[in-house]
C-alpha cells in the first residue's frame, strides 16, 4: 500500500433548496484502501456519491483525484481518468444482453470489439455471470443485476470504484460471494473503492476505514471495530439495540 | 446451408422480378425502396440511438433540393452533389443535436425542435427563387435517354436497381457500424443515458454524430428519389405528413431492428397504394384515405405487436429454419413461402 491520496475531498457540500444534504466534509483515502461509507437514510452517502462521480457539482469544496481535480469535470471525464461507479438503484441496458452491457465498459480501454468482447467475458467469469451472458439484461433477477452493475464497471478498468449498496438485496451466501470478489480485487490489483453498505457484515469485512455520514455530516471516521463502539454512531445510526447484532 | 440458399433466391428474385413487372407495380416498389432506405436512416437515429426524430423531411428534401437546384442551374453531376448534400445534412444534423444538448431539450421536446426545424425549412425553400419557389423546381426529361446512370437520367427500370442498391448498401453499412465501438455506445445511449455516462461515453459526441449520420443518409435518399421524380415543391417535399411517412415503416416493422424498416416499407407502402388504387377502381374519390389507412394500421401494430411486425416473425422464422434441418419432407409449403418472403425482404 502506498501513501499517494487517491481520493481527497476538501469542505464539499451541496445543498437541495435549502437543505444541505452534504455538509462540508472533507476526507482522504490512500491507493488500495477501501473506505465503507455508512449512516442511516437520508444522511447524504448518494448525494456524496454523485459529487465524486460528477454527476452533480458542488457548491463548494474540492475533489482531487490523484493529482486530477475533478469537481468540475463531467461524469464521463471522470470514468475516463479510471473511477467506476456503480447506482444504488441499478441502470442496467436492459434491452442489451449481459454480455453487450459488460463489453459497454470494455471497450472505454480496448477499441477493439474482440478484445472487448474477451475482457467482458473474464469479467462475467469472475462474477459468475458468465452462464447469462446471452440473457437480456431485463430478463436478471435483482442480484444478476446488482452484479452486472459492478461488471460493467469493473470493465472499464478503474482505479477506484465507487460501490453503491451492491450488496442491497443478495442472501446472505450471495454477500460473501461478492465481497471474496471485491476483496480479491482489491488484493490482486490494488483496486482503491469506496463503499456504501448497509449490510454491516459487509462493512466490517471490506473495510479498511469507515466513515459515518449524519444530515449531510461526518460524524466519526476510523476503524469498523472501533467506529462501531463509537457512541455517536451508535446513536444515530446502529441504534441501541443493535450493538449485540454487530458485535456478533 | 439453407439460409444461404435462401438468401441467395432472395437476391436473385429482387434482381429479375422487375424485368417481368408492369410500369404500374414497378413505380410502388421504387416508391417502397425510397421509403425503406428513409426509414432504415431514421431508425439509426431513433432506433439505435435513442433520438427521435419527426422532421426527416427537412434532411431528405435539403437532399433532393441541393442536388436536383445543383443540376437545374448549373448541370452538376448528382454523384457529386451527393457528397455535398450528405455534407451539409450532417451539419445540420449535428447543429439541431447540439442545440437539443445545449438547452437541454430531450425526449418529445427535442422532436418538436426536429418538427420546427423541418417547417422553417418549407417556409424558406417557398422564398427561394433559385430552388423555384412555390412554383416548384423540375428537372429536365429528355425522351429517349435509356440508362445515363453517371447522370441519374433514366427510365425507372434503372432507379428500381439504384434504389435496391442503396437500401442494400445502407443495410450493410448499419449492420457493420453496430459492430463498432460507435454502434455499441449509441445502443448505451438510447438504453439509459446516465450509466452510459458512468462509463466514459460522451453522450454529446454520440448523439451529434448519430444524428449528423441519420441526417446525412436521408438526404441521400432525398436526392436520389427527386431525380426519379423529376418535380419538386416545398409543401410536398417539407410536409410534416412527409417525416410521417418515413417513421411509419420503421414502426410498423421493428423499431431498432435491421430488418423492421425493410418490411414496413415493403409492405406499408404497397398496401397504401393499393388502397388508394383500389377506391379510384370504384370511383370514389376519397382525398387522405391512404393517412387514415397508415393510421389505423398504426394503431393496430400499438396495440397487438407494440414491438413491430419483424421481432415477432423473427423467432417464428428462426424456428422454421431449425425444423427444416431435422425434417426436410415436412416442411409446409405455405410455411416455406412466408419465410422466403421475408427473407426476401431482409436481403433487399
Amino acid at each position: 500500500m502506498s501513501f499517494n491520496p487517491v481520493l481527497r475531498v476538501e469542505n464539499l457540500s451541496k445543498s437541495f433548496q435549502g437543505l444541505k444534504a452534504v455538509n462540508n466534509i472533507s476526507f482522504r483515502m490512500r491507493e488500495g484502501e477501501i473506505v465503507g461509507l455508512i449512516g442511516p437514510n437520508g444522511a447524504g452517502k448518494t448525494t456524496f456519491f454523485n459529487l465524486l462521480a460528477g454527476a452533480i457539482t458542488p457548491d463548494t469544496g474540492k475533489i482531487y483525484y490523484f493529482d486530477h481535480e475533478i469537481h468540475n469535470l463531467k461524469p464521463h471525464e471522470i470514468s475516463r481518468l479510471g473511477v467506476g461507479r456503480t447506482f444504488q438503484i441499478v441502470k442496467p441496458f436492459k434491452g442489451l444482453t449481459t454480455l453487450d452491457n459488460v463489453i459497454i465498459g470494455a471497450l472505454q480501454q480496448h477499441k477493439r470489439l474482440n478484445k472487448a468482447q474477451k475482457h467482458a467475458r473474464d469479467i462475467l467469469k469472475m462474477l459468475e455471470l458468465d452462464r447469462k451472458s446471452h440473457v437480456l439484461a431485463e430478463h436478471l433477477t435483482l442480484p444478476e443485476r446488482k452484479r452486472l452493475e459492478v461488471a460493467r464497471a469493473l470493465a472499464t478498468n478503474p482505479k477506484l470504484l465507487l460501490l453503491d449498496e451492491v450488496m442491497a438485496g443478495l442472501r446472505p451466501n450471495e454477500v460473501e460471494v461478492m465481497v471474496d470478489v471485491l476483496l480479491s480485487l482489491n488484493k490482486q490489483l490494488g483496486l482503491s473503492m469506496v463503499v456504501i453498505e448497509h449490510v454491516m457484515r459487509a462493512v466490517m469485512r471490506l473495510s479498511n476505514h469507515v466513515i459515518v455520514l449524519n444530515h449531510g455530516e461526518k460524524i466519526a471516521e476510523g476503524k469498523p471495530e472501533t467506529i462501531t463502539r463509537d457512541p455517536r454512531v451508535i446513536e444515530c445510526y446502529l441504534g441501541e439495540g443493535a450493538i449485540h447484532g454487530c458485535a456478533a | 446451408m439453407n439460409r444461404i440458399v435462401f438468401i441467395a433466391i432472395g437476391i436473385l428474385v429482387s434482381l429479375l422480378a422487375p424485368l417481368f413487372l408492369d410500369k404500374y407495380v414497378l413505380s410502388i416498389l421504387i416508391l417502397s425502396l425510397y421509403f425503406a432506405f428513409v426509414g432504415q436512416a431514421w431508425n439509426l437515429m431513433m432506433g439505435f440511438a435513442g433520438q427521435l426524430s419527426l422532421g426527416h423531411a427537412l434532411y431528405v428534401g435539403l437532399g433532393a433540393y441541393l442536388g436536383a437546384g445543383f443540376f437545374v442551374q448549373f448541370g452538376l453531376n448528382p454523384w457529386l452533389t451527393i457528397i455535398f448534400a450528405f455534407c451539409a445534412s450532417a451539419v445540420l444534423g449535428a447543429f439541431i443535436a447540439w442545440l437539443g444538448f445545449r438547452f437541454a431539450i430531450k425526449g418529445v421536446h427535442f422532436a418538436l425542435l426536429t418538427i420546427a426545424f423541418a417547417e422553417s425549412a418549407r417556409l424558406i425553400f417557398d422564398h427561394l427563387d433559385f430552388f423555384g419557389g412555390t412554383g416548384g423546381l423540375f428537372l429536365p426529361v429528355k425522351g429517349g435517354e435509356d440508362w445515363n446512370f453517371l447522370q441519374l437520367r433514366g427510365q425507372p427500370l434503372m432507379f428500381y436497381y439504384v434504389f435496391l442498391g442503396a437500401t442494400a448498401a445502407l443495410c450493410l453499412f448499419i449492420r457493420s457500424l453496430l459492430k463498432t465501438r460507435f454502434g455499441y455506445y449509441m445502443m448505451a445511449l438510447r438504453e439509459d443515458q446516465e450509466a452510459a455516462q458512468s462509463l466514459g461515453i460522451d453522450l454529446l459526441r454520440v448523439k451529434i454524430i448519430a444524428v449528423a449520420l441519420s441526417g446525412g443518409i436521408a438526404s441521400i435518399g432525398g436526392l436520389l428519389f427527386a431525380f426519379y421524380q423529376n418535380s419538386l415543391f416545398p409543401d410536398h417535399t417539407f410536409a410534416m405528413a412527409r417525416s410521417i411517412e418515413f417513421l411509419m415503416g420503421p414502426i410498423v416493422g421493428g423499431v431498432g431492428t435491421l430488418v423492421g424498416p425493410i418490411v414496413g416499407a415493403l409492405l406499408l407502402t404497397p398496401l397504401g397504394e393499393a388502397m388508394t388504387a383500389l377506391l379510384d377502381l370504384v370511383g370514389l374519390d376519397l382525398p387522405g384515405t391512404k393517412h387514415l389507412f397508415y393510421g389505423l394500421s398504426m394503431l393496430l401494430i400499438m396495440l397487438y405487436l407494440p414491438k413491430g411486425i419483424w421481432p415477432f416473425f423473427e423467432g417464428y422464422i428462426t424456428r422454421l429454419f431449425s425444423e427444416k434441418k431435422k425434417n426436410n419432407s415436412h416442411g409446409d409449403a405455405s410455411r416455406g413461402d412466408k419465410g422466403k418472403k421475408e427473407l426476401a425482404a431482409r436481403v433487399v
